[in-house]
């Protein structure tokens, strides 16, 4: 369903550019809150950009940027060669056919009334205008596809595990044949297993139609298994981005440190590295009573290298060897007293910046 | 439409409430089928709201339906009350040829709606079943009193009596005088579906809806007719159980009189206070003069301390908004030819007499006493006791509803409230007053020198010998002081000056010959 | 769905019968004797006793009950002791005025809180407000007093509609028995409107807040779609079980508009009969209002389970 002529191969599937939302707040005169600040991201055919970030980071709200569900504040937002960014949720029939979601809570995404043909059909007569006939044989496809039984059809959502129903939201979403899904922690309510079936069923899925994901979750480890790309968000700012192997491996930045610190490896001497990092930032976070900057560093009330110029510079974006870094170590020329320091940094062996 | 800015802005809001497209639309019907009163052209119509209770049967002897209200416009009464005097009706004259025997002359020209013959024998019928059914609402129970009847002619009756009544013609006026067809009255549930009568009007069964309104229309055979005492065309009874419902529906039209609670006031409405009508009666409490149970009150002079301990003007006010008429212990006004200026002097409010009252009957320290009152009346008897307390004596309250008669009958309370409707005739209402076999006189106690007078002036043929023997009897029972905190209570009649004009009688019921059209 | 209404009638039977058999007892608990108090305060007690035996009052409880019972199966409930019409006749002359004004009513609040509330989760802000406040003053107000208000202002001063009375829909036609119940329904809406709107107002603002309708809306399902066809339903549950409870709470409250109105409806018969003692047309009564609860409850069941899958499936 795209419309021909708008992808060429220089131009990516979706290019999103200096991205600010900010939601208002209830009551008179609050300053509204700034969910995401200044963030930029690419993401070309077929491919899988993961963002990872912890709760309240902002992660959410670009996927609901990009779906036209918050309000943009300014950037700029382009699917397929259009500027979505100010299309309303409601005037996006066109855009459907291109982009769909997948949300978390397999309890919520599913309307409890109608049974799952009825879900099935909703985006097959809305958006491809299918009438009831071939609609029933489209879903029975869908259903083989997400290897749901036939009669899965008639039954409604409460019929089903919370797997089953996550299965079921992405057969909807596959319905229309999309070039991008948006998977907002799409497998984070599930137990491990059924994690690992899903994330099978997302791969298979896209190596069949080429479909692009935008894969959100708060898990290091999973996102970057699953996509080719990461984004590390923090406080609505990107971290560091680069290849998933890489920043699973060597996270570079002080907070995608922090973040892989939180997952346990087997490794002992990994681990040991791990628990350092760990016990940095606890301190760090201990010993420190500011709050985030306004300009400077978000990170920097709980790094364990917060320098002076990091509660007062925005760190610029800095290559770094195959990946983009925000943070000042990492930029020769910040003034930062350990800049310079990041291969020590990467490697675990940077010790904490005096205060 | 020209509206008031307010009414108008009014307006808007309730059109926002999403109400105003079903408001327009149903104005039209609703105001041309609420219309109660108001000239139409077909002719004169007019509702009158009442409380109820409704007639189930249409029986005029039968307590449940005795009620003038309802029987006044199918039925025709002996004989007429009004501008203080007995009128000819049914009945054209009547006389006492001795104190014991009344003979009346009846009119020969009337027919019921069944087509049988109102005559002497008719009149017979009617009385002979009010004695066998035991008719006992208010003045019927005198009619126990006939010893006998006998038919002279069509149109002559004799009427023995055991003892004289000299106000059995009042009576005949009133609920003991409601002629009903003797044929329906000898048939099983004759009149139980309809009226069967000789008056006025006929009931509309179409149009009447059970417990909601009964409407009447003319009866075009009447055989007063040409008299014009009945000028409406159409009589509508609207129950309204609710006081408020009731003014509401007056101020908007849908009524053109009712009876209302002293106190209300109907914009547009005409008021008139009368002694007569179905608010009219006797309020107070009663004590066991007997003192089986309280043995202070067998002591008159107890008795008379606590009429002297009660304000009854004050509770007058307070309780009826000055429409009451504070009393002597007896159901005697001033207006009542049984009134005497002896009887005006006793019981004005004076404690410190009531106090030397209890202290020579050995009660300087008063005593304790309960008193029965339903749930409606509870702050009224609260007000008695409050006032009793002031001299010692220590009343406690007890409300009855369901159970009142048992209660009663038990006979194991001090005092009670009442509140007895009035025939209107001094000598029936003392007589009931004193009777030792009244409802609430359950110890049977008598009061020989009230009766032994009532029973001279019964006798008496001379009005004015006759009304003397009244003014004694009245201060006897008076002094007797059965009754305490007596209120003599009269009836609130409002109406729409266009539509009607009420002119109530000095006593007895408010007929309806005394709704007439406005001059 | 027929299998899940049977289930739900077989358990409604035995209830009717414990609520008849509690209503007959209850009322013979009542002191006095209808005989005395339809003779009135005159009577002797020969006369008293005589009415009772007419009547049937003097036989055991038990035998009263077991006749009664039986009468009541064959849809017979007796005569009334005052006025000796059938109680059956009494009380369905009296069901239509009651019933009139509390399905209106319940149709008003029902439609109207629905649109309030969805329109307070829907917009928010300032219509948020009004609905809140609009609904919060119609609970705040007593619905006498209401009652009185709109009789002054749309009877009295702008005589649009009667002030009191009843007209039949059978005989009278739709346009006055409308416009004799339209200020009794406002009077009686106006608590249950508040209820019902926030009702509305929080299940729509949950089933807006579901994944389900944020990836309807992020595909461009147009809104009215959203709304009436796949949030409305959702919403409409926990909304339905509301408007049972307050059609229930409405059956109690038309017992005073019917006395301030002046409707023929049951809560008047009751009030009249239980200061006449007519204990047979109050059993009677009593009988039908708990029908009218279990009745209603069972709707209410029903209607919830049409509208919702997962209750059918337990
Ligand atoms: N509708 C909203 N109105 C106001 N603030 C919001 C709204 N939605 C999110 N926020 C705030 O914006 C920030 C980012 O929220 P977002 O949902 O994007 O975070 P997230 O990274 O997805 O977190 P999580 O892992 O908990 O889902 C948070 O501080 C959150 O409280
Ligand atoms: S810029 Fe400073 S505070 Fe921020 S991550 Fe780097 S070292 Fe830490
Ligand atoms: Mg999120």
């Amino acid at each position: 369903m795209t419309v021909p002529g708008t992808t060429s191969p220089s131009s990516p599937l979706l290019r999103i550019a200096d991205l600010h939302v900010d939601y208002k707040l209830p009551g008179w005169r609050t300053t509204p809150l700034r969910a995401v600040d200044g963030v930029d991201l690419t993401l070309a055919e077929g491919e899988t950009l993961g963002v990872v970030g912890e709760s309240g980071s902002g992660k959410s709200t670009i996927g609901r940027a990009l779906l036209g569900l918050a309000p943009v504040t300014s950037g700029s937002i382009e699917l397929a060669g259009h500027d979505i960014t100010h299309t309303k949720a409601g005037d996006r029939k066109h855009i459907a056919s291109d982009l769909q979601v997948v949300f978390q809570d397999p309890y919520g995404s599913l309307n409890p009334s109608r049974t799952v043909g009825k879900t099935l059909a909703e985006p097959l007569e809305a958006v491809a205008g299918a009438d009831g006939s071939t609609a029933l044989a489209e879903i029975r496809g869908l259903l083989s596809k997400v290897r749901l039984p036939d009669d899965a059809v008639d039954r409604y959502p409460n019929a089903f595990s919370g797997g089953q129903r996550q299965r079921i939201a992405i057969a909807r979403a596959m319905a229309v044949n999309p070039k991008l899904i948006v998977c907002d922690e799409a497998i984070s309510a599930l137990d491990v297993v059924t994690q690992a079936q899903v994330l099978n069923l997302l791969r298979d899925l896209q190596r069949d139609t080429g479909v692009a994901f935008l894969f959100i979750a708060h898990n290091l480890p999973v996102v970057s298994y699953f996509s080719d790309r990461v984004l590390v968000l923090y406080r609505g700012r990107v971290m560091e981005s680069g290849p998933a192997a890489t920043i699973h491996a060597r996270p570079a930045h002080p907070y995608s440190q922090a973040l892989r610190a939180a997952v346990p490896v087997p490794d002992v001497a990994a681990q040991r590295v791990l628990r350092r990092q760990r016990q940095a930032v606890v301190r760090a976070t201990t010993a420190q009573a500011r709050p985030a900057p306004e300009q400077g560093c978000p990170f920097a009330p709980r790094c364990p290298h917060a320098a002076e110029v990091c509660w007062t510079t925005r760190p610029a974006d800095t290559p770094f060897e195959d990946r983009v870094v925000a943070c000042h170590v990492f930029d020769a020329a910040s003034g930062h007293p350990q800049a310079g320091g990041a291969p020590d940094l990467v490697a675990g062996e940077l010790a904490p910046t005096a205060p | 439409m020209h509206l008031p800015r307010t009414v108008r802005s009014l307006r808007a809001v309730v059109a926002t409430g999403g109400v105003v497209a079903l408001a327009a639309g149903l104005a039209a019907c609703g105001s041309s089928s609420s219309g109660g009163g108001g000239g139409d052209a077909a002719g004169e119509s007019i509702t009158i709201a009442t409380t109820g209770p409704v007639p189930s049967f249409w029986n005029p002897w039968d307590p449940g339906s005795a009620t003038s209200t309802f029987l006044d416009p199918v039925y025709d009464t002996l004989i007429h009350y009004s501008d203080g005097e007995l009128q000819p009706w049914l009945a054209t004259s009547w006389e006492f040829t001795d104190p014991n025997t009344l003979e009346l002359k009846l009119r020969d020209d009337v027919t019921f709606t069944d087509g049988s013959t109102f005559d002497a024998d008719a009149v017979q019928a009617n009385l002979q079943y009010a004695i066998d059914a035991g008719a006992n609402q208010q003045d019927q129970t005198f009619l126990a009193n006939i010893s006998g009847m006998t038919v002279v002619d069509d149109t002559t009756i004799d009427i023995a009596l055991t003892q004289p009544n000299p106000a059995l013609p009042y009576d005949f006026s009133q609920l003991s005088g409601y002629m009903a067809s003797p044929e329906a009255l000898a048939t099983e549930d004759g009149l139980q579906q309809e009226p069967v009568g000789s008056g006025p009007y006929l009931l509309d069964t179409d149009a009447t809806r059970p417990g909601v309104t009964v409407v009447y229309k003319r009866n075009p055979d009447y055989w007063a007719a040409d008299q014009d005492l009945f000028p409406f065309d159409t009589v509508t009874y609207s129950i309204i159980g609710d006081p408020t419902a009731a003014k509401n529906a007056a101020t908007s039209g849908q009524v053109d009189a009712l009876t209302v609670q002293p106190g209300t006031d109907i914009t547009g409405f005409e008021q008139v206070t009368s002694e007569s009508g179905d608010q009219a009666g006797i309020t107070g409490a009663w004590v066991d003069m007997t003192g089986t149970v309280t043995p202070a009150l067998g002591d008159e002079r107890v008795r008379q301390a606590l009429n002297y301990a009660v304000n009854t003007q004050q509770l007058g006010e307070v309780a009826y908004q000055d429409t009451a008429i504070p009393v002597a212990g007896v159901p005697i006004t001033p207006d009542s030819a049984a009134y005497s200026s002896q009887l005006g002097d006793l019981y004005s409010f004076d404690p410190d007499k009531a106090k030397q009252l209890l202290a020579e009957a050995g009660y300087a320290d008063g005593f304790d006493m309960t008193m029965i009152a339903v749930p409606q009346a509870e702050q009224f008897a609260q007000a008695i006791a409050g006032q009793l307390a002031d001299v010692g004596v220590r009343v406690s309250v007890e409300v009855h509803g369901a159970d009142l008669v048992q209660t009663v009958q038990s006979g194991a309370k001090s005092s009670g409230l009442v509140l007895q409707r009035l025939t209107g005739d001094a000598g029936q209402d003392l007589q009931n007053a004193f009777d030792p076999n009244a409802f609430f006189n359950v110890h049977h106690g008598e009061a020989t020198d009230v009766t032994s007078l009532l029973t001279q002036a019964a006798q008496a043929t001379d009005e004015s010998a006759r009304n003397a023997l009244y003014q004694q009897a009245a201060v006897a029972g008076a002094e007797q002081s059965w009754y305490i905190a007596t209120l003599v209570l009269q009836t609130v009649t409002a109406y729409d000056p266009s539509v009607v004009t009420v002119t109530p009688p000095d006593r007895g019921a408010i007929h309806l010959y005394d709704y007439q059209l406005p001059s | 769905m027929t299998r899940y209404v049977l289930r739900r009638l077989a358990v409604a039977v035995p209830l009717v019968l414990v609520v008849a058999t509690i209503s007959f007892f209850l009322v013979q608990l009542v002191p006095g004797s209808p005989a005395a108090a339809i003779l009135g305060p005159t009577a002797t007690q020969d006369q008293v006793d005589a009415l009772e035996r007419s009547l049937g009052l003097d036989a055991p409880a038990t035998t009263q009950f077991v006749d009664w019972l039986t009468g009541a199966a064959h849809g017979d409930l007796g005569r009334s002791y005052v006025t000796g019409q059938p109680v059956s006749d009494a009380l369905s002359q009296a069901l239509a005025p009651t019933l009139s004004l509390a399905v209106l009513s319940t149709l008003l609040t029902l439609g109207l809180g629905l649109v309030m509330g969805m329109a307070a989760a829907v917009r928010g802000g300032r219509t948020d407000k009004a609905v809140q406040w609009v609904g919060s003053l119609g609970m705040a107000i007593p619905n006498f007093w209401l009652a009185a208000l709109l009789v002054f202002v749309l009877a009295i001063e702008l005589p649009l509609f009667p002030a009191t009375g009843y007209a039949e829909l059978a005989t009278e036609g739709l346009g006055p028995w409308l416009s004799h119940l339209v200020l009794p329904v406002l009077a009686l809406s106006a608590v249950n409107l508040g209820q019902i709107a926030f009702q509305a107002r929080a299940a729509f603002a949950d089933a807006l807040g579901r994944d389900y309708v944020r990836t309807l809306q992020a595909t461009g399902t147009p809104r009215r779609r959203v709304l009436f066809k796949h949030v409305l339903r959702n919403a409409s549950v926990p909304v339905v079980t509301v408007t049972g409870l307050t059609f229930i709470f409405t059956l109690g409250g038309v017992v005073i508009l019917e006395l301030i109105f002046n409707l023929p409806g049951l809560g008047n018969l009751m009030l009249r009969s239980v200061q006449t003692n007519d204990f047979s047309v109050v059993q009677g009564g009593v009988l039908y209002f708990s029908l009218a609860v279990i009745l209603v409850n069972l709707v209410v069941d029903v209607a919830t389970a049409s509208l919702d899958p997962r209750v059918r499936v337990r």
